[in-house]
């Protein structure tokens, strides 16, 4: 599976279900309230033990993580670098 | 007019300065006057459903103008508000109702009541041009204006009573402290039902001066931006919100307008201090400690003292005095870490039913459950919790409530829930559990609590370990579990 569609199903499975919200790849993930800023850290928290990354507080930004497939590049670029 | 209670606030800046703006709730812009006449219709309508001095009054939104106008509304008749968080589950809605045993429900925003009640519950609908000229009942100060809810240790949330005169006077002294005055306008981005968000409208509205509120989750640059746009001179915030204003400091220069932020409900991590110190020079922090026991802010620390006394959360308002004690009540030395103890007019008057948890009120007052020690001027310094409670998102949080929902869990054979310093939330809560099921159970866990716990108590991790770590006492070793995270 992809990291996109990994993320999509994560996020679909835990967060999306219970607002009930449709999520793509580019749905705004805080602008349409799919997650709260707690989600966000449950959020960032599966992805640095699921793909072995760290993301610091200063990468916390909108242009990283407001839609799956930002986040899916954030993922790729820092695999890259490691 | 008496500003000893908080209607007199609304009232005397409808009358003298009418036209100036009051309250900013994403896209909807009240003056003074609006907002006042908001108060008023409404009041009218309570008043039309029997509601009078005495009455108590259960407010289910997540609309912040109709919590605005709901506590005015409720004041205005005489009667108490009682603000619930609609993020709880309906099980513990429902404990809190029998509590409180309220004569009426008000509704609005996402909120809608299923279940039925043993009392009615009504709607809250807006007629913005309704301007009804309805008179406020002569104001008690010292009648209960509301009954607030805080999480308690067996994570059964607590009721805490509090007059119009604490309410009022916490707000007073809170912009004594703040320097505020009728140019300012704060942003904040929490709810209206909590205590803090509350004070914050109050203490604005003490001096004439008003309040933004933008819910919802918000990137530093998003906060940037809002302040800009609303020509903010503070924010008022927790560490998560000043964690990602810090990520942005670093490269943009303050808000044209901002003068202040303001720090409440969990301590402010020192490095986003220093590093917002470092950045925005020009630019106040003001360090609080508050506790919805005492009616809001209990110590704010004075921002010059910032950059010596880093992490520190000062002294405390006028009219309190607090305490540390050692476990024999004896008061400690300075330096001497011990339990934090409150006494002044702020205090509140104990629980309501609740007879078990009033014991914490003794003859010096109130054992707050948090350690500290004081310096040789009297500053206090905060260094953790007696009790399993932990904050997050400046809210309290039980982890006595995570871990029962989660050993409620068929599969679960024990389990821990701690709180981990997080860099970029301040803190969060942690779950580690023992189970011999099979592998899927950490997805049965987290579908299970979701739907029983409230959200601001979901564990963002859960970790599976053979056995807990145990002290040679056999209680669970959180720190051992802490240092392991």
């Amino acid at each position: 599976m992809d990291h996109t569609s990994e993320l999509l199903q994560y996020i679909t499975g835990n967060f999306a279900a219970t607002n009930n919200i449709a999520v793509d790849a580019e749905t705004s993930l805080f602008q349409d309230q799919v997650l709260d800023s707690l989600n966000l850290v449950e959020l960032i928290t599966f992805v640095e033990t699921r793909f072995g990354i760290k993301v610091a507080p200063s990468e916390v930004s909108i242009d990283n993580l407001d839609t799956v497939s930002r986040i899916a590049g954030l993922i790729e670029r820092k695999l890259v670098t490691n | 007019m008496s500003v000893a209670n908080p209607l007199g606030f609304f009232a005397r800046n409808a009358s003298r300065m009418p036209a100036a703006a009051a309250a900013i709730f994403g896209d909807r812009k009240f003056t003074h006057a609006q907002l006042l006449g908001a108060i008023n219709s409404t009041a009218q309508s309570l008043a039309g459903h029997g509601i009078g001095p005495g009455s108590r009054v259960a407010i289910y939104s997540d609309d912040d103008f109709d919590l605005c106008r709901a506590y005015g509304a409720i004041w205005s008749v005489g009667a108490t508000a009682i603000p619930l968080n609609i993020s709880y589950v309906d099980s513990a809605l429902n404990a809190m109702e029998d509590t409180i045993t309220p004569d009426l429900g008000l509704y609005s925003g996402t909120f809608s009541p299923v279940r039925k009640r043993p009392f009615p519950m009504q709607k809250l609908v807006f007629e913005p041009n309704d301007d009804s000229g309805f008179t406020p009942v002569k104001q008690d100060d010292d009648a209960i204006s509301v009954v607030l809810f805080t999480s308690g240790s067996s994570g059964l949330p607590k009721a805490i009573p509090l007059s119009n005169r604490q309410l009022a006077n916490n707000a007073l002294s809170t912009a004594q402290r703040l320097g505020a005055h009728s140019s300012d306008r704060i942003l904040i981005t929490t709810p209206l039902y909590t205590t803090s968000s509350l004070i914050h409208l109050l203490t604005m509205l003490s001096v004439g001066a008003s309040i933004v509120v933008e819910r919802g989750f918000m990137f530093g640059s998003a906060v940037l931006s809002i302040l800009e746009k609303h020509n903010c001179s503070g924010f008022g915030g927790v560490p998560a919100n000043f964690i990602r204003l810090a990520s942005v400091a670093d490269e943009t220069p303050p808000p044209t307008g901002l003068r202040f932020l303001m720090n409440s409900g969990e301590h402010l991590p020192v490095p986003i201090l220093q590093l917002l110190r470092s950045k925005w020079p020009g630019i106040q922090i003001f360090c609080a400690y508050g506790l919805t026991e005492v009616a809001g802010r209990l110590c704010i620390l004075d921002p010059e003292k910032v950059d010596h006394k880093p992490g520190s959360v000062g002294q405390p308002l006028a009219g309190m005095t607090i305490e540390v004690l050692d476990e024999n009540g004896r008061q400690l030395p300075h330096g001497v870490t011990g339990e934090v103890h409150v006494s002044g007019a702020n205090l509140m008057t104990g629980y309501l039913n609740n007879e078990s948890a009033n014991a914490v009120l003794t003859r010096s007052g109130f054992a707050t459950g948090d350690f500290g020690r004081l310096d040789s001027d009297g500053d206090l310094f905060l260094v953790g919790r007696a009790d399993d409670v932990i904050k997050v998102g400046g809210e309290k949080v039980s982890t006595l409530a995570i871990e029962s929902a989660a050993c409620a869990l068929p599969g679960i054979d024990e389990c821990a829930a701690v709180a981990v310093d997080d860099a970029r939330m301040g803190t969060v809560p942690w779950l580690y559990y023992v189970s011999a099921d099979q592998q899927d159970i950490g997805n049965r866990i987290k579908a299970h609590l979701r739907k029983t716990l409230p959200s601001n108590h979901m564990p963002v991790r859960l970790i599976r370990i053979d056995a807990l770590p145990r002290t040679t006492s056999g209680k669970v070793a959180r720190k051992e579990l802490r240092a392991a995270a």
